[in-house]
């Protein structure tokens, strides 16, 4: 069977708004490989408004992880988009679990923890994504074509979007199932968006994504270089949210200039 | 490597969002002398405070539309940069209804440009201020009442109203379905210091906020 080594990196860093008006960095993210090498990531960003966003987005992306690391086989082994829906429907399902358990133990309510979610699963034959609310997923095939594998936007405002916790928050909700084999992704919250994709089709935009992707296959790359890359000034003059990017490469790959 | 990397990535060339803010102003007789002095000095404060932050300097959008017995959009929407404080002067009547009508109006077209521009932005912004009651037949008063109250409901706008000295307070609680603030004396720098600091919080949010608006340390309890 083939296997694939992922290389993962990530970095969240607070937006100046948050600094601004005290807020923590309300991003979170998380990983896993399965026993078979499935990569598992998921990336949430929790409401600026709500209470307890920060634990909110943190819960949701560890309780996505657990889900679907240990499930009895490997996620996208069996069937195609229909199946990969009603797995990463159940996915949502146990985080909300979870989102209400931290709820209880806080004796707050669900929408205290008001954040998005988003969801990847990465094989060496397919890649598949959950998504409720915004932030996008971009996905590098064999090729060197970038497709934009999930991203929604939801009513007529910038500033609107659709949590987990918001009620009829599955029926928003967008699953994804590309087939073939990823060279490199990209998962990102929506402080990004402006800079990395090209409106008004949010495509996804080579001079953003190909360095990246270039530095993610070099060996010495470190999350702590990626997070002085969102923290630079350029970035920072760019947007004030709090902004999270998620890397990923296949070890073994050889950077080309 | 990290010098590289910043260096390297290029940014997507999209049009900056923006935040369309209508300040629809009581210019009537009553307002003459100090009021309209300082409400002169106050919206000079909102340029300045704005302009202080990058990102709302570019997002923000305002317009000025004046009420008394004429109705007048003294500044059709601008980028703050671009923004030039007007002079206004007070007298005659109260227009008011006429004035939210045309405020409405003038968020509606500034949508359609933006749609039709592919230019992503926030929920607009109509802030009120007066220290009278409308002069005009009540017919027009309850249309705009109703328009206002319509807007809402569809979230196609936020409306605020503030009463200033004399204002009838109870006429603006029946026109805004958001509670009208009392102004506390002459308090427009204050008022219009919050107002920037509202809309650069408006202008910088992420999707799905309600953005949590600054204490006012302007209005009367």
């Amino acid at each position: 069977m083939e296997r694939v080594e992922w290389r993962v990196l990530a970095a969240s860093v607070q937006g100046s708004m948050h600094e601004r008006l005290e807020l923590p960095c309300q991003d979170a993210f998380a990983d896993a490989t399965t026993p078979s090498g499935a990569l598992i990531v998921a990336v949430a960003d929790g409401a600026g408004s709500a209470r307890y966003a920060q634990q909110g987005a943190q819960c949701a992306v560890q309780a996505m992880v657990e889900f679907l690391r240990n499930l009895p086989s490997d996620p996208l082994t069996n069937g195609g988009l229909d199946e990969w829906r009603a797995l990463a429907t159940q996915a949502i399902e146990s985080v909300k679990r979870a989102l209400a358990e931290q709820a209880a133990q806080h004796k707050a309510t669900v929408s205290d923890f008001a954040t998005t979610l988003i969801g990847v699963v990465a094989t060496p034959h397919a890649v598949a994504s959950v998504q409720i609310g915004d932030g996008a997923v971009v996905l590098e095939d064999a090729q060197g074509q970038l497709h934009l594998l999930t991203h929604t936007r939801v009513g007529e405002y910038l500033n609107e979007t659709v949590f987990l916790t918001s009620e009829g928050a599955l029926a928003h909700a967008r699953f994804e199932r590309w087939e073939g084999t990823a060279a490199h992704l990209a998962i990102f919250t929506d402080g990004l968006e402006l800079l990395a994709l090209q409106l008004p089709d949010a495509t996804p935009y080579p001079p953003f994504f190909q360095p990246l992707f270039r530095f993610v296959d070099s060996p010495e790359a470190s999350a702590a270089q990626l997070e002085a890359f969102l923290r630079s000034e350029r970035v920072r003059a760019r947007t004030d949210d709090d902004l999270t990017l998620v890397l990923i490469g296949r070890k073994g790959e050889t950077p080309c200039k | 490597m990290v010098t590289e990397l910043e260096e390297r990535v290029e940014f997507a060339e999209n049009p900056e969002p923006r935040c369309a803010c209508v300040l629809l102003l009581d210019t009537s007789g009553s307002m003459a002398g100090e009021k309209i002095d300082a409400l002169n000095e106050g919206i000079r404060t909102f340029k300045e405070e704005l302009q202080g932050d990058p990102l709302a300097s570019r997002r923000v959008e305002v317009a000025i539309v004046t009420f008394d017995s004429q109705v007048q959009v003294v500044q059709d929407f601008v980028t703050v940069d671009a923004f030039e404080p007007p002079l206004l002067h007070a007298s005659g009547q109260t227009a008011m209804g006429t004035g939210i009508l045309r405020a409405l109006e003038l968020v509606r077209e500034r949508k359609a440009v933006y749609k039709r521009n592919g230019i992503a932005y926030y929920r607009p912004w109509i802030f009120m201020i007066t220290d009278g009651e409308p002069t005009e037949p009540d017919h027009i008063v309850q249309h705009a009442a109703q328009e206002v109250r319509r807007e809402e409901e569809n979230r196609g706008v936020a409306f605020f109203a503030v009463g200033v000295d004399k204002a009838n307070m109870a006429t603006l609680a029946e026109i805004s379905v958001r509670q009208p603030l009392k102004l506390r004396g002459l308090a427009f720098r204050e008022l219009f210091v919050w107002l920037s600091a509202s809309m650069q919080r408006v202008s910088g949010s992420k999707p799905g906020d309600q953005v949590p608006l600054p204490p006012t340390g302007w209005s009367e309890i």
